[in-house]
């Protein structure tokens, strides 16, 4: 890494231009993944379990409210631009809804493992 | 920043201005630490993700245990573990933030911990579990 550790003044065009930004695209890629492997472990439980509409409604909130959060968020990510940078840092609304969607689909797995296993 | 107080008169007059020396300065990170802690947040979302789909595949494609509610002691722990990840993660991303905007030394996390025990709680749980299972 070139010597910009003290924070005090960098170059932007000089220093790691775009690795870190792919890093960066690459992590929110992977986070994706991780969400489709829950949404296939919540479509088989819809599928081998009885198709009770309780089941069934809580996997489809599952699978929709993740592919929402996740696609606004790596869409959002991707498309930060800002002068001099391959992409804008993150703000706090950029990051806030992609926590609390992943938080809200834990809290209806946990409902769906509480009261409906199958 | 604490205003001066009225100047004692029998100490004689104060500093009307207090040294600034220390007072800190908000700026902006360098970016490549910005996406450190984007990505760090987004690692964190990935393990909250990890628990609670694992919590998942226990409690919805698990065989059955013995003991009634044997696969939720298991999974439900994963679960709940898992929302309180993905809700710290914010937390985190954002004290980091400011503790880089204002040249502060980056907060400690809890998390780690957290995780370390409440897993290794729920593997030893598993372990009886399929011990137990076994013996009949």
């Amino acid at each position: 890494m070139a010597g910009a550790g003290s924070g005090a003044s960098f170059d932007a065009d000089s220093v790691d231009p775009g690795l870190a930004s792919e890093r960066t695209d690459l992590a929110w890629n992977r986070s994706g993944l991780a969400l489709l492997g829950c949404g296939v472990v919540v479509v088989r439980g819809m599928t081998v379990g009885d198709p009770i509409p309780a089941r069934i409604g809580i996997g489809t909130v599952i699978l929709v409210l993740g592919g929402v959060v996740w696609l606004l968020g790596a869409w959002q990510a991707h498309h930060r631009r800002a002068p001099g940078l391959a992409r804008r840092p993150a703000r706090p609304g950029d990051l806030l809804p992609v926590a609390l969607g992943t938080a809200a689909v834990g809290a209806a797995a946990f409902v769906l493992g509480l009261f409906f296993p199958v | 920043m604490t205003t001066p107080e009225p100047s004692d008169p029998a100490e004689g007059p104060t500093d009307p201005t207090p040294t600034p020396a220390a007072a800190p300065v908000e700026r902006e990170p360098d970016p490549r630490f910005s996406y450190a802690n984007e990505r760090t947040f987004l690692a964190w979302i990935r393990t909250a993700l990890g628990l609670i789909t694992a919590g998942l595949v226990v409690t919805q494609l698990f065989p059955k245990f013995d003991l009634p509610f044997g696969r939720r002691l298991i999974g439900l722990p994963m679960i709940s573990l898992g929302v309180l990840i993905a809700l710290f993660s914010y937390t985190h991303w954002q004290r980091n933030e400011q503790a880089m905007r204002w040249g502060r030394p980056l907060p400690p996390s809890f998390l780690p911990r957290l995780v370390a025990i409440v897993v290794s709680v729920v593997a030893v749980v598993g372990f009886v579990l399929v011990l137990w299972e076994g013996i009949d």
